[in-house]
């Protein structure tokens, strides 16, 4: 069998031996080779293997739309920012603020992603569903600010000094949390069977414990892949095993204080800690209104299409740096 | 009796590529399909270009599993599914020479071991490796582009329409080099050729 002369006479007649020896050449015996199924998925995918429980909220939806502009905002010679890393923690940490009913608190947590050394705080006020304040400080500098007061939605993002701000109607950039399901709910059933939903995975309470002076039941999450709905997941699934996501999970709000990540090797990937939190305080008003730094202009976005190009607008020339004026006189008249 | 050459994608698709992507897509184990199809044209070709055996049968292994992990990203539309699995190899190989700071090469690795094996005389034999050894010089000589399309065309047995795609150039860009780096091994081989 050869195939040197198959379809593109690149082989003349006269070059036959050439080409059977070149075909020779190349026609090593293969080894006895089986395939083995990769035993772990990419590192990358495995930092937030775990579905966590599903909200789907306003605040998520633009929380990803404006880390998703970032890398663009930012261009140009700045310090790269992962928008997929981004988003994935401010979903991460979205989530893990949301609450059911009208459960006001504040709360500071440190977030570490143990496999590349970098992190994250986020500083959360929150006083209804349409009320909060997150604030997000990257140790790579980037910073992200989102405030919601009823129909105004503040969000800001900075990187290497450079701060851009939009404001808009909330109802207009999908904050709109009227009616959405928030949290892990209102029981501990609730918290195990959102985890245990997508049905690749099984989440257990393993005892309780005390964080940041609250306590929690402790949750662990494991991959089940006899229970996927799909091959797809399935395979995904086993590719999880012997990692875990374990939850603390606070006994009156239900709100995540802590979140950690296991690999299958037994790493630990990923941490979240709330290091301090206060339940049922008031907060003022003046929290829940975005001050932009000096010099900084929020710019007035009327949907999230026009906040998008807000954020990701080419900065505007600083009047220092305007061109000088022309030695030519021009005849205005 | 030993396969002289790669096998084209003519002789091995009963059921097409496209189908077997799918079938794997949706049961993964059906991926050992496409891995039994490709695996000496992969296993070859990554041969041809790191020179050693044991590290040509681990690239094949990197391969099929970066294959099997990025599956679900594969999109039939935009190329066919052996320039995407080539596209794979062909980086791996890259890699792996860089890592290793290792002028790639055509390997005669295992050839002269199959060739005892044939029918032929003993000094049919000898003078076939002799000639093979030659030629072997003569390809390690090229340059690596050359090489590589040498790799892509013989060991994985891809036709020039079907190189054009894995190494991102136009069928007659790929055409105007392969016929002069066959040219120019002519010239060299002219000798063993009489």
């Amino acid at each position: 069998m050869t195939n040197f002369n198959n379809d593109d006479d690149l082989i003349t007649p006269g070059d036959a031996r050439l080409a059977a020896d070149l075909t020779e050449l190349h026609a090593a015996p293969v080894p006895d080779l089986r395939f083995q199924r990769p035993a772990l998925p990419a590192r990358s995918e495995r930092r937030f293997g775990f579905r966590v429980a599903g909200i789907t909220t306003g605040v998520v939806a633009i929380a990803l739309a404006a880390v998703i502009v970032a890398p663009g905002l930012f261009g140009g010679g700045t310090q790269p920012v992962d928008a997929a890393e981004v988003l994935a923690r401010a979903s991460e940490v979205t989530q893990n603020n949301a609450v059911e009913g009208d459960t006001s608190y504040h709360l500071v947590a440190t977030s570490e992603v143990l496999y590349d050394g970098s992190g994250f705080t986020t500083e959360v006020t929150f006083d209804a569903n349409d009320r909060y304040a997150t604030e997000y400080r990257g140790l790579d500098g980037y910073a992200f600010d989102q405030v919601v007061n009823g129909d105004d939605t503040w969000i800001a993002m900075s990187l290497g000094g450079e701060t851009r701000a939009v404001h808009g109607p909330s109802s207009e950039l999908g904050i709109d949390l009227t009616g959405q399901s928030l949290g892990g709910g209102t029981s501990l059933g609730d918290v195990l069977a959102q985890y245990t939903s997508w049905g690749c995975q099984i989440a257990t309470q393993q005892g309780e414990d005390t964080i940041a002076g609250r306590s929690v039941y402790v949750i662990v999450v494991t991959p089940d892949p006899d229970n996927c709905a799909t091959p797809e997941e399935r395979v995904k699934s086993e590719s999880l095993a012997g990692s875990a996501l374990t939850l603390w999970v606070d006994q009156e709000t239900f709100l995540t204080l802590q979140t950690e990540q296991k690999e299958g090797d037994g790493t630990v990937s990923f941490r979240y800690t709330v290091t301090e939190i206060e339940v049922g305080v008031d907060h003022p008003d003046s929290a829940f209104i975005y001050e932009a730094p000096p010099g900084v202009t929020i710019a007035e976005a009327t949907d999230m299409s026009s906040a998008k190009d807000a954020l990701s607008a080419e900065p505007a020339e600083p009047a220092d740096s305007a061109p000088p004026e022309s030695d030519v006189e021009i005849d205005k008249r | 009796m030993i396969q002289t050459a790669a096998p084209t994608h003519e002789d091995l698709e009963p059921v097409s590529d496209q189908m077997l992507v799918a079938a794997a897509r949706e049961r993964p184990d059906d991926f050992g399909l496409l891995y039994e199809r490709y695996l000496p044209r992969v296993y070859r070709y990554l041969l041809a270009r790191v020179g050693v055996r044991e590290e040509a049968a681990d690239l094949t292994q990197l391969v099929f599993m970066r294959a099997f992990d990025a599956l679900p990203k594969y999109r039939p539309g935009k190329a066919p599914f052996a320039a995407w699995l080539f596209r794979i190899a062909r980086n791996a190989a890259a890699d792996s020479m860089r890592r290793h700071h290792r002028r790639p090469t055509t390997s005669l690795n295992g050839i002269a071991d199959a060739l005892t094996t044939t029918a032929d005389g003993p000094e049919a034999i000898a003078e076939k490796i002799d000639r093979l050894e030659r030629l072997h010089g003569h390809v390690a000589r090229l340059d690596n582009g050359k090489r590589e399309l040498l790799a892509l065309r013989f060991a994985a047995g891809f036709s020039v329409r079907e190189i054009a795609p894995i190494v991102g150039k136009s069928e007659s860009a790929v055409k105007k080099q392969l016929t002069r780096t066959i040219n120019e091994l002519k010239e060299h081989y002219h000798d063993e050729l009489q």
